[in-house]
């Protein structure tokens, strides 16, 4: 658990803040993480925009819905809720991997120059051919930088298969690399 | 720099656009005026939504399943009321449409009526069958109607029990009477002549007479408890009987100590009369005629109260003051 996750769950535990001030100082630390890492995976930023509604929703509900249900780490429920439903939306669409051409590289782009903004659309263009789970992996190690461990509790994994499952995701990400001459 | 990790730190740079961040404000304005007026209600999936709950199927999913309830039984009865050999290709549709027919009686006299009926039928398609192939018919198809003779009687043989457990002897009367008729054994005897019919014919046999003897046995234990409830009830009444007699002996001896022996002339022949009622009741019982014991000892404690009442109104009494008197 980083610093601030940790500060965020103290405030959380604070008698004095209401569970709606709570959740508002939570949304602006995590809303913009979550929608990157779904734009990241999926390929609409639509889509990624209605992850994040959905994925504070369902927290907020499961949290006023009963006293006992306590978050022991937030920032692994959010991520939870937000890898559940952008499975669910892979399932609705379709298990095949999204075509480069259907990509919107206008959405994930980050306000640099036009030499920049290519490069990144590259590299975003190239992480799409990746398989839905290697994608998500690769997302969590490097794009929102948590450990193995963090990432471990998010999936529902233990540690060992989390690394293989990364190994397996930078291999693969390695080859697709070479043969496209990155 | 190398490939991965040119990749890596392009990744790395990715930021979401000002736009984004302006509809994240935006959208965090939506969510807490939706937590702040309606806590509870404010999920409501949207992206998860599978089609299954989407209203229109639902309502598409509901008129189908009233469409099947209604038309189902309908249909499976009409195609399973055809006159369908089997021989023809359309007899497992027919074997289908039954057992659905089947599946839509839940009174368990109807079911075992109905199981009876369809063993029943199975014989005169037997019968039908070798009648047109011109008395040999396909082995095959015999030992297949067969076996389907036997599962429906075995499968009757179980419902048979619980007919017997909810005590329904006059329905397990009728199905003994039917059984007889579904034997058919002219029909089992004419296949067994054939030597690949033979075990199928003595299945079908063995089970016809297992699912008779069931019924019989529930027949058999119905009547032993019916005669036990009977014995009971004819020892009660038999004592009550008796009980009333002393009784009217007892007043008979008030009557004639106050209004002297002459004033009891009639009272006393009627008191004899009953007395020998008593007797028979006591003999039907001993000789095991427990009904006719009852009924012996009603007719007796019929008539011992109206004597008890000529009694009582010779003593100046009313019988039923003393009654009441008896009940305080």
């Amino acid at each position: 658990m980083d610093e601030t996750n940790k500060k965020l769950e103290d405030k959380f535990n604070q008698s004095d803040l209401t569970q709606e001030a709570v959740f508002s100082v939570f949304y602006d630390y995590y809303a913009p993480k979550i929608l990157r890492h779904a734009m990241f995976r999926l390929n609409g930023s639509e889509e990624a925009k209605d992850v994040v509604s959905q994925v504070f929703l369902k927290a907020w509900q499961f949290i006023s819905s009963s006293e006992n249900n306590k978050v022991r780490n937030s920032k692994a429920f959010l991520y939870q809720l937000a890898n559940n439903l952008i499975i669910d939306i892979y399932r609705q669409k379709s298990k095949a991997t999204i075509p480069l051409e259907n990509a919107e590289p206008e959405a994930v782009l980050a306000q640099a120059g036009n030499f920049e903004k290519f490069e990144v659309e590259q590299a975003f263009k190239l992480a799409r051919s990746l398989k839905q789970e290697y994608r998500q992996v690769i997302s969590l190690r490097y794009l929102e930088e948590m450990s193995i461990g963090e990432i471990a509790e998010i999936l529902g994994k233990n540690k060992g298969s989390v690394s293989v499952l990364l190994f397996r995701a930078l291999r693969e990400m390695k080859n697709i690399l070479k043969r496209s001459n990155y | 720099m190398k490939g991965f990790e040119k990749f890596i730190s392009q990744i790395r740079k990715f930021e979401i656009s000002k736009s984004d961040l302006f509809w994240l404000e935006q959208e965090k304005v939506r969510l807490m005026s939706i937590i702040r007026n309606r806590p509870v209600q404010a999920y409501k999936p949207v992206v998860s939504a599978s089609r299954f709950y989407r209203w229109h199927y639902r309502v598409v999913l509901a008129g189908a399943l009233v469409i099947m309830l209604f038309l189902g039984p309908v249909a499976s009865k009409a195609f399973a009321s055809l006159s369908i050999l089997p021989s023809s290709p359309f007899y497992p549709v027919k074997l289908t449409a039954e057992k659905l027919e089947g599946m839509l009686i839940f009174n368990d006299a109807k079911k075992l009526d109905y199981l009876v009926s369809l063993a029943q039928k199975r014989m005169d398609e037997l019968k039908q069958t070798i009648d047109k192939s011109g008395g040999v018919a396909d082995a095959k198809i015999v030992n297949k109607v067969l076996g389907q003779y036997s599962s429906l009687m075995n499968e009757a043989g179980q419902n048979i029990d619980k007919l017997a457990s909810a005590g329904d002897k006059k329905n397990l009367v009728y199905i003994g009477k039917k059984l007889q008729n579904a034997k058919s054994d002219n029909v089992l005897s004419q296949v067994k002549k054939s030597k690949e019919n033979t075990s199928a014919v003595l299945n079908a046999q063995d089970a016809a007479l297992e699912t008779e003897a069931k019924t019989a046995d529930a027949l058999q234990k119905l009547d032993q408890e019916e005669k036990d409830q009977n014995k009971t009830h004819s020892e009660e009444l038999i004592s009550l009987l008796d009980n009333k007699m002393i009784e009217i002996q007892v007043l008979m001896n008030q009557v004639k100590s106050e209004k002297g022996y002459v004033v009891l002339g009639e009272v006393y022949a009627e008191f004899e009369k009953n007395q020998a009622v008593l007797e028979n009741s006591r003999k039907s019982y001993v000789q095991g005629n427990y009904a006719d014991a009852i009924e012996f000892a009603n007719e007796g404690i019929k008539h011992a109260l109206e004597i008890n009442k000529t009694l009582l109104s010779m003593l100046g009494l009313d019988l039923e003051e003393n009654l009441e008197e008896e009940d305080k």
